[in-house]
């Protein structure tokens, strides 16, 4: 793939090496302005901002598998969408194998892309339907000129086929997606990303339009591209239960903010900030040691009205004086070092009610 | 809707039972222009009591909502229906539309799965709710109006969503305003098609809780099709698994979720993910069967790991109050 040699890329060979991230999130914002209304006008003010993402930082490793998880609207495929530069950052920096990804040139954006893919929610909706499955895959190569014949393209989509365990390659490729289930059009979604070889691939609720049973099947596989191929993966989801399982490290989004951010297991089993644990703690389940005491009040916030101090505060059981008027930052718990946590008591062990449910 | 031949279950011929759903013998066809047909319930019997909390749980594809469209007389036009339901003591498929008509909202009513879709966007929340009540003669315009005040804070939302347009609510408020929606008429049976799955995990938990109170104090039957086995486990008392449009597995949640009689349920609970378990997930190998070809059998054996030569014979219900329908469970039986 030498033939794609750009001085904008370039980095990448030369400081793949030590200590480095694949990707590094630092202090993201992402603002969407919103239509002046009429009282606006009438009061000659600016029009209203949505704030999505404000202010997000985090790192992804070769071979890592991140869950970002969070409520609709707490600005999780904002920041993805945002890391991709499929939106324009309002602030921050995204570091992808070292190079500040922010800065490209438009011209640029196109290697970009073959390093860092996406792999959407609805397979129904990302395949088109009047192409074959060895076409939907080869599309990606064309565009990026890396088909030197024939040969080589039909080679590379039998890769790609059969590292997504769609086999035989030969009957598959010649299918269209009306053919295929729900889990195999996501097999090809996720072929057609892999043959470009990206180094990170952003996973958009992957599993959540599939059925239970081959949803595990589609988590094994992004499981197993991260072991053998050392892809990091940033995977977005709302169901707890399913970063628990594959991730390495979770980390939960509210309000456009990050409130805690570690390894999976921990974060899962002993919640520290009060949102993840209402949101733990709301997960419905079949073995439940006590009753469930009535679930966080209220709904998710709205972006364009952002509460002073913590923004969890108004739907906070634990709510102090200094949570309306003080915004916490992303600190090591006292519970727990190895966890960062976004909130005044829990950084301070003052936070003792840990709700359990083992 | 056609309806292909229903006889009266026996239990209704003797009178006096006290369930209020009677479903017995039910299939469904969807009928394609070109002359092929989809199965897509191959005989269902479900009976459920007043106050009852049941969840049917399946895959896409599975027949589950089918199963309360047809029973709510909701079907298209190109389905043709076999067997009967009886709703509250009436014969739902006898009459076609005018006996669904007579049973609709003041016998049974539906949550339907998006919110935002089952309200109509330019008509206030209020009469959306009142509407039902005054086209069914229940009640008049003042005295409906009355009522949707009460059926708000049923669902604990403030009497002032009367006011206010399906819009200008989330959609956690959306959902309760359909569910008081469909309170309105007073039925003994609500089904709910996936009432949760478009909402957020802390919103669905709240919707969840709200259905299963509401069961309890009114003393209605819930039928809840879902997907979602925790959602189940948390609200209803009775769980049904259904796969390729057959009953499979029918018993109190707890022992189905706990020790599943049926490979399929046995495998599909260790596909799902469990947020306080770690264990590796296993994916159930192979497709559903496809629903327009003829299906013998036991329609799970090719992806069944136990399949042995019986399920070449389609397999019946066994058990007393926990019921699963496999041959490898008869043989387990001592002789």
């Amino acid at each position: 793939m030498s033939a794609l040699a750009n001085p904008a890329v370039a980095p990448t060979t030369a400081s793949k090496d030590a200590g480095e991230h694949l990707l590094e999130v630092r202090d993201l914002a992402v603002h969407f302005a919103l239509k002046r209304s009429f009282s606006d006008r009438l009061a000659r003010r600016g029009g209203q901002v949505a704030r999505a993402v404000d202010g997000v930082s985090l790192t992804l490793d070769r071979g890592e598998l991140l869950a970002l998880v969070g409520e609709s609207g707490s600005g999780k495929t904002t920041t993805a969408l945002a890391a991709l530069r499929l939106l324009e950052p309002t602030a921050g920096t995204v570091l992808l194998e070292g190079q500040d990804i922010t800065k490209l040139p438009h011209s640029d954006l196109r290697p970009l892309r073959r390093r860092a893919q996406l792999i959407h929610q609805d397979p129904y909706a990302a395949l088109d339907p009047r192409l074959r499955t060895r076409d939907l895959i080869a599309e990606a190569l064309r565009i990026h000129g890396l088909t030197p014949s024939k040969e080589a393209e039909r080679a590379a989509v039998s890769d790609a086929l059969e590292k997504v365990g769609l086999t035989p390659v030969e009957t598959f490729a010649e299918r269209y997606p009306h053919q295929l289930s729900g889990g195999q059009r996501q097999r090809v979604a996720i072929a057609g990303s892999l043959v470009l070889g990206p180094s990170l691939l952003v996973a958009d609720e992957p599993v959540s339009m599939l059925d239970v049973s081959v949803r595990a099947g589609i988590l094994q596989l992004l499981d197993g591209l991260r072991r053998d191929e050392g892809v990091g993966i940033l995977m977005i989801t709302h169901d707890l239960a399913t970063a628990a399982h594959v991730s390495d490290r979770v980390a939960v989004m509210y309000h456009g903010n990050l409130v805690e951010l570690g390894p999976a297991r921990t974060v899962i089993d002993r919640p520290q900030h009060p949102y993840t644990q209402a949101l733990i703690y709301a997960v419905p389940r079949v073995h439940r040691d006590e009753e469930r005491v009535r679930t966080l009040p209220g709904e998710p916030p709205d972006a364009s009205r952002v509460p002073s101090g913590c923004r969890f505060h108004p739907r906070c059981t634990f709510c102090e004086e200094r949570c309306r008027s003080e915004v916490p930052s992303l600190l090591p718990a006292t519970g727990d070092p190895g966890v960062l946590v976004a909130c005044h008591l829990a950084t301070e062990g003052a936070l003792t009610t840990t709700r359990k449910d083992p | 809707m056609k309806t292909v031949a229903a006889q009266p279950p026996e239990a209704i011929a003797g009178e006096t039972t006290h369930s209020v759903l009677e479903v017995a013998g039910l299939h469904v066809w969807f009928d394609a222009p070109d002359g092929r047909s989809a199965h897509a319930v191959r005989g269902v019997d479900l009976t459920v009591a007043a106050g009852e909390r049941v969840g049917v749980l399946g895959e896409s594809g599975c027949g589950k909502t089918t199963m309360i469209l047809a029973a709510m007389g909701l079907l298209p036009s190109f389905a043709s229906v076999g067997g009967s339901v009886f709703l509250d003591g009436i014969d739902v498929l006898a009459r076609g539309e005018q006996s669904a008509r007579a049973v609709r909202w003041t016998h049974a009513a539906m949550v339907f799965q998006g919110a935002m879709s089952a309200m109509n966007p330019v008509y206030r929340v209020g009469k959306q709710i009142a509407d039902p009540m005054v086209v069914h003669g229940q009640r008049s315009r003042a005295q409906a109006r009355q009522r949707t005040a009460e059926l708000l804070e049923l669902v604990g939302l403030p009497t002032s969503t009367a006011r206010r347009y399906p819009h200008e609510l989330s959609g956690g408020m959306r959902q309760r305003a359909v569910i008081a929606m469909a309170l309105a008429c007073e039925p003994r049976v609500l089904f709910a098609d996936e009432p949760t799955t478009a909402l957020d995990v802390v919103v669905q938990a709240q919707i969840g809780d709200l259905l299963a109170e509401l069961a309890d104090t009114l003393g209605l039957a819930l039928v809840m099709v879902t997907h979602d086995i925790g959602m189940i486990a948390e609200t209803s008392a009775r769980a049904v698994v259904m796969y390729a449009g057959v009953v499979v597995e029918d018993g109190p949640t707890f022992d189905v979720l706990t020790a599943p009689r049926h490979p399929y349920t046995r495998l599909l609970l260790e596909a799902t993910p469990v947020v306080n378990r770690n264990r590796p997930l296993v994916s159930i190998p192979g497709t559903p069967p496809r629903l327009d070809e003829p299906i013998s059998g036991c329609a799970f054996a090719a992806r069944c790991p136990q399949a042995f030569d019986a399920c070449a014979v389609r397999p019946r219900l066994t058990g007393d109050s926990h019921v699963a329908a496999c041959h490898a469970l008869e043989q387990e039986r001592p002789a």
